[in-house]
């Protein structure tokens, strides 16, 4: 993918020691950013949605957007699916809602997949970026496409971000064998070009959003051992590890409550940058169509 | 010296056991066998029992695990890598064929964006600070955002269609063959060119603060002052003591650097249908052609392999301190 996506890591931390030294303008602006596209992905139903926020239907007042939002929260979806504390609606209000009755609609009334009558449409008031090549709404898609790419960029990295810090965790406190066989383990990862792996891997673990997930996650850890390895290296031989092993500490206690802490600084800023090349993988992946984005995950969340 | 190049040459050693066991493992954590992916490879035809078990039998899958791998190293050691689904054709000709476009444009727009890096960030880094410094380096930033492809995307748009200064699909012109030495060579530049570009802005984009970095960080040494002391010329200072030891941190990104544009040219090069390694890659994808996949998956996974080696060595050569770690 980018060039990024083998950040030398001496970089890495020079950038995050300058970033973090003068908060400046620039970092409120770069969280107001982040913020606003996490939002965005939460809140995608309630901006672009082919159901009313709130609509009267056969009498009783429902709310079909905002159930699909909550819907689609991860582990709290799952629990309302199938407790099913409320009504879900499960009316099509395209179809059987009477166009008189009151409905507050989101600001951008299409779904992601929904068909609209013609392709190809510029910019109108309707669509205000227009339509793709198979007539559905292109804000539509992009309100709901942010959600997809937070989704791979956060969950991805997380993975990576847990296999790194402890291979690279392992390998720095144990030294001797242990790190030179986890040390030969990143090599052989790092060996094979990102792409490339991630192409083969996907041939068999399958399409759909989890298994892209589980790739990059799989794949991408290996700057984030490094880090964290280094590290640890660094730490292992520091006076207040001499001190907590003079009171009897245990290798566990002194490496998760005196090491880690202080590798995790440069581990968080490696999976920060990580979550972009993640989030550009998966861009180039369903562009190569060895997963189809947005429509399949909406295919898949139909049917369900 | 040599103790240190000849552990270092060991070690590769190891780690090409790995890159080999690995693919193993991938090929058959897998659910189905390639027997089966020949098999939709002929569409619905549907196979009876009977043939099912030639082609395992043809793919040696009837042996024990052990015997398998022990037969998939003999054969990846020789690169050899059977044959393709798709037309029958031996994985190894096939890939040796594609691999020329690939490493023309991987090592080519490295070296070019190195050049040009070295030259932008030297122009910057004495002038630290300054509008122009500030100018470049944001721009830096603003085009290491972008994605590589829509870069490309507005290239072909640009240049290639609104323009039409340059040809954007393909290696060559139909009648390559029938050209001139000289007018091969243009038509091939021709070619590269908006590919090329695609490679090299992002590739500035990372090079050009790292470098500028690095040379500021050396500009502070006394030796530097030292040599401005005792009357060197800026020339001499800059060629003389402060590139060579500016530029040691780059070998290391040297490294990381080709296996990220290598696994970066699948998306340019479907785009600009460069007949290399990627976009071999993404036609095996869509005919499940196994081999090859497995095949350049080896290949590429060496290529790096021996750049890291020759990396290491390099510094090692340039830099003696790092071979008593």
């Amino acid at each position: 993918m980018s060039v990024a996506s083998r950040v030398g890591e001496d970089i890495i931390l020079r950038r995050s020691t300058s970033i973090a030294g003068k908060r400046s303008v620039l970092t409120k602006f770069a969280w107001v950013v982040a913020l606003c596209v996490v939002f965005v992905a939460v809140l995608a139903p309630l901006l672009a949605w082919h159901q009313p926020i709130v609509c009267k239907y056969q009498g009783t007042y429902d709310f079909p957007a905002v159930v699909d939002t909550v819907r689609q929260i991860p582990v709290l979806g799952s629990y309302l699916e199938k407790s099913k504390p409320f009504r879900f609606p499960t009316f099509d209000a395209r179809k059987t809602l009477d166009p008189d009755s009151f409905a507050i609609w989101p600001p951008i009334p299409f779904g992601p997949i929904e068909l609209m009558a013609d392709a190809n449409l510029s910019s109108s008031r309707a669509h205000w970026l227009g339509t793709d090549d198979r007539g559905r709404d292109v804000l539509a898609r992009l309100i709901h496409g942010t959600r997809v790419s937070v989704r791979v960029g956060l969950y991805s990295m997380l993975l990576a971000g847990a296999i790194g810090i402890v291979v690279g965790a392992v390998a720095g406190f144990f030294g001797g064998m242990c790190d030179w066989v986890c040390s030969r383990f990143i090599e052989i990862v790092m060996c094979f070009p990102a792409f490339f792996l991630i192409l083969a891997v996907m041939a068999w673990i399958g399409e759909g959003l989890t298994g892209v997930i589980l790739v990059i996650g799989f794949t991408q850890w290996t700057s984030i051992a490094r880090l964290v390895r280094a590290e640890v290296v660094r730490g292992r031989e520091a006076d207040f590890v001499m001190a907590a092993r003079s009171y009897g500490a245990s290798n566990t206690h002194i490496l998760i409550r005196h090491l880690l802490p202080g590798a995790l600084g440069p581990a968080v800023v490696a999976m920060t940058f990580g979550v972009a090349d993640a989030i550009l993988l998966e861009a180039g992946l369903s562009w190569v169509g060895v997963w189809r984005s947005v429509a399949d995950a909406f295919v898949g969340l139909d049917a369900a | 010296m040599w103790r240190y190049f000849l552990k270092r040459v060991l070690l590769t050693v190891p780690t090409f056991v790995g890159v080999i066991l690995l693919t193993f493992v991938v090929i058959h954590l897998a659910p189905g066998s390639p027997a089966t992916a020949d098999d939709a490879g002929l569409g619905d035809s549907g196979m009876s029992a009977v043939e099912h078990q030639r082609l395992r039998a043809h793919y040696q899958m009837d042996a024990p695990l052990h015997v398998q791998l022990a037969r998939w190293t003999a054969r990846a050691v020789r690169l050899d890598f059977g044959r393709s689904f798709a037309n029958g054709r031996p994985v190894s000709q096939i890939i040796a064929e594609r691999i020329k476009p690939t490493l023309l444009l991987t090592f080519g727009t490295i070296l070019i964006a190195l050049v040009l890096a070295i030259v932008i960030a030297s122009f910057l880094a004495t002038r630290c600070g300054r509008p122009i410094d500030k100018l470049i380096l944001t721009g830096c930033v603003g085009l290491y955002a972008v994605p590589p492809y829509i870069v490309g995307l507005l290239l072909i748009w640009i240049f290639g269609v609104w323009l039409n200064w340059f040809p954007f699909a393909g290696l060559t012109s139909d009648e390559f063959s029938s050209m001139t030495t000289w007018r091969k060579i243009a038509d091939l530049a021709g070619h590269s060119v908006l590919i090329g570009l695609c490679f090299v802005g992002p590739l500035l984009a990372y090079l050009i603060p790292f470098i500028r970095a690095s040379l500021l960080s050396v500009l502070k040494e006394d030796y530097v002052r030292a040599a401005h002391a005792k009357g060197l010329s800026t020339r001499r200072v800059m060629f003389g003591h402060v590139l060579p030891n500016a530029l040691l941190p780059l070998l290391t990104v040297l490294g990381l650097i080709v296996p990220a544009v290598m696994g970066g040219s699948v998306v340019l090069e479907v785009m600009f249908s460069w007949p290399g390694m990627g976009r071999l890659l993404y036609e095996s994808i869509g005919r499940r052609d196994y081999p090859v996949i497995m095949g350049m998956t080896i290949v590429s996974a060496v290529i790096v392999l021996l750049v890291t080696l020759v990396v290491d060595l390099l510094y090692a050569w340039a830099d003696p301190r790092v071979r008593y770690v």
